[in-house]
């Protein structure tokens, strides 16, 4: 179909379809179909348009009521399966997170904020190690602290009675170990990360680190 | 809801209330997922896309200044979510091609794009034609679409006039149905005369 168009009729038009077309919009359309009665067919499309329109948008936004800050769902395998989930969790987390800075919610089960802040730095050397890690420590591990817990993800239990969340729990302890190694990168000849064992200075046995 | 109730339900988001966030997003997100369905980058899912926004939103709120502002706010943060996955996207296409590359040779028995599109109904083809305009157009003509939002609260949300969103639209409109046209969806045939003639 070819039509010169005019921005004012196009504007009519919108109007019209839109139901905010004043009496004196009906006159200049009125008066554009004595000229060109196809006008009326223009405005018939424009309103069938509207309504597919208007019908494709609502049914795809549908997706929208299941949606929400605090809330979690299921969802088939697809284009970011898994991002909805961690959403989800992420969600959560930052809730939480952000309440417990205001001090005014603890995760449940986790322990008070202030034994040990997340925020405080941990002295150590970096990339220090033992030899064997902390569970091949020459002693049983002594707890010291444990950190607020971190909620990683959460969904309706499989037989929809309650809800399962997955909760990250973190403690602090120590372990007495023979020695100390610290790694360090491209000290063999391949580039890959060698061990130096970390020497302290003697002093009147309380070595720290 | 009334822009005073709006204004409160913000405010109280902002401090921390976790129902008045709730509340925020149930009423702003039919509209923020038609934001979405404008800027989405070809194979996102919009639910996904979604989710995503309501995280972002609960995580920024706190950096909203001016609650008369929610809206626009909203918006970014759901376009630059958009845009995010975009990336993500690209990438995960890149590694997809690269991976095929190495693979098999892609099966010519597997259908174009566009062969999937001439098996859309109507509908869909309406939407995929507005989904084709550029963008000064079709977020207002999507966003028009979304029942009971005004053509003041479209204004408010991209931060123009009302006049330049009414124009906007009126062009939307006629660029829509060329392009439908274009694309041979069926078009009721001109009547001889008008009405009434």
């Amino acid at each position: 179909m070819t039509h010169t168009h005019d921005e004012n009729e196009d504007l009519l038009i919108h109007r019209a379809v839109s139901l905010n077309a004043a009496p004196t919009d009906w006159d200049s359309l009125e008066a554009m179909s004595e000229r060109d009665p196809e006008v009326w067919h223009r405005v018939a499309q424009a309103l069938r348009d509207e309504g597919e329109l208007t019908h494709a948008v609502e049914t795809r936004t549908d997706v929208a009521d299941s949606t929400g800050p605090f809330r979690s769902r299921r969802r088939g395998i697809g284009f970011g399966a898994a991002s909805g989930w961690f959403a989800a969790a992420a969600i959560a987390a930052c809730w939480f997170t952000t309440l417990m800075q205001t001090g005014s919610a603890v995760l449940p089960g986790a322990s008070r904020p202030g034994t040990v802040r997340e925020s405080d730095e941990m002295p150590g050397v970096p990339g220090l190690v033992s030899n064997g890690g902390a569970s091949h420590g020459m002693g049983a591990a002594t707890p010291v602290s444990t950190l607020p817990d971190v909620l990683l993800g959460t969904q309706r239990a499989a037989d929809g009675d309650g809800y399962e969340i997955t909760v990250m729990k973190r403690s602090v302890e120590k372990v007495r170990v023979k020695d100390l190694f610290q790694l360090q990168r491209g000290q063999d000849e391949l580039g890959n990360p060698a061990t130096l064992p970390v020497r302290f200075p003697a002093t009147n046995g309380t070595e720290k680190y | 809801m009334s822009d005073m109730d709006d204004r409160d339900t913000t405010q109280r988001a902002i401090a921390g209330d976790r129902f008045a966030l709730e509340t925020l997003w149930r009423d702003h997100r039919r509209w923020l997922s038609a934001v979405l369905l404008s800027h989405m980058p070809n194979g996102a899912d919009l639910e996904d896309l979604l989710q995503e926004t309501a995280m972002n939103v609960c995580r920024k709120i706190r950096d909203l200044r001016d609650p008369e502002r929610l809206r626009p706010w909203l918006r970014t943060i759901a376009i630059n979510t958009a845009i995010s996955a975009g990336r993500s996207a690209t990438l995960r296409r890149k590694v997809r091609a690269m991976e095929d590359t190495e693979l098999d040779p892609p099966d010519p028995s597997i259908g174009h794009d566009d062969e999937h599109e001439t098996a859309r109904d109507t509908l869909d083809r309406v939407l995929a034609a507005a989904q084709r305009l550029h963008p000064d157009y079709r977020e207002p003509l999507i966003l028009k679409s979304v029942r009971g939002l005004s053509q003041r609260a479209i204004a408010e949300a991209l931060d123009l006039p009302e006049t330049t969103i009414e124009t906007r639209l009126a062009r939307a409109r006629r660029m829509l149905r060329q392009l439908l046209e274009e694309k041979g969806v069926p078009v009721p045939p001109a009547p001889r005369t008008a009405p009434g003639t």
